[in-house]
């Protein structure tokens, strides 16, 4: 059976604070470039977007909470459903792995992606750290998101149509 | 008499982002240009948010306009200075309240969904007109 997921992009490194915006900038250009013979890119102006901000805000969680600074991002299309998805990657200390199972316990409990925006905005002012990355990715975006963590690997999938705005 | 016009406020983050606040004759302006990808923005906009609150304060204009339309790209944690300006106005001890007008490029996606969620957090503060 072909898998119907391509892979269209793999980065693996080291970033700095200040390579994660020129990293958001290539991912756009290049989802807005196609690639000749594999169809399902470029994506739309709106969608391409959606997913370099998408990649933005997971690259400066994994910068911010790496324990070896090592990151690594792909980016896939499946052409069955037509959908984009970006994982992201990083090993983490364990105090915040726990921070972020805090946060999927808030996410998941939340259906309607505006109102966990909303209440994730209202949560946020004088505390430190925003908070607000992940539910950004699913408001503005339109992802859902997939957080994993194995030992201490953290695996955040996020999953969006490559259609439209 | 005509009031001694105020020189204008100013945020800058080495050449990746700038703000500045001008009140000119009518309705005082904030004015953002760059990206705002910065990683600790509480230390550069909220300052600058600050000073520009406490300016404002002295204004008499019901609302100040919040052009973004030369802002790139403003991650979540920049995105947190602008609750936390709202949250300024908010607050029961500021002496007045006025209202954000934000302008945004409706080609830069991120602008109307941002601020229509900051219109859902603060409905009587927050307003958005698009340039295009």
């Amino acid at each position: 059976m072909v898998d119907a997921e391509t892979t269209f992009l793999k980065l693996e490194l080291y970033p700095t604070w200040e390579h994660i915006d020129d990293v958001r900038t290539f991912v756009q250009a290049f989802c807005l470039r196609g690639v000749p013979q594999r169809g399902k890119l470029p994506l739309t102006p709106g969608r391409a977007e959606a997913v370099s901000m998408t990649v933005h805000e997971l690259l400066q969680n994994a910068v911010q909470n790496s324990c070896d600074g090592r990151s690594t991002v792909t980016l896939s299309v499946n052409r069955v459903t037509d959908e984009v998805r970006v994982v992201v990657e990083n090993r983490a200390p364990r105090a915040n792995l726990e921070r972020l199972m805090a946060l999927r316990r808030v996410l998941d409990q939340h259906e309607d992606d505006e109102a966990i925006f909303l209440e994730l905005m209202r949560g946020t002012a004088g505390k430190p750290g925003s908070g607000l990355g992940l539910g950004r990715i699913r408001y503005e975006g339109k992802m859902r998101l997939h957080i994993e963590l194995i030992d201490d690997l953290v695996r955040v999938s996020a999953r969006g149509a490559a259609r439209g705005d | 008499m005509t009031p001694f016009p105020h020189r204008p406020i100013l945020v800058q983050d080495g050449t990746a982002f700038s703000g500045r606040l001008d009140e000119g004759v009518g309705t005082p302006s904030v004015h953002l240009v760059g990206t705002l990808s910065h990683p600790a923005p509480q230390t550069v906009l909220g300052p600058f948010f600050e000073q520009v609150h406490a300016r404002l304060l002295e204004n008499t204009s019901p609302v100040v306009e919040v052009d973004l339309r030369d802002v790139v790209y403003m991650n979540s944690a920049s995105f947190k200075s602008l609750i936390e300006w709202i949250c300024l106005i908010q607050s029961p001890g500021a002496l007045r309240r006025y209202r954000l007008c934000f302008l945004v490029d409706r080609k830069r996606r991120w602008q109307p969904t941002s601020v229509h969620a900051l219109r859902c957090f603060a409905p009587e503060l927050v307003e958005m007109t698009s340039a295009n």
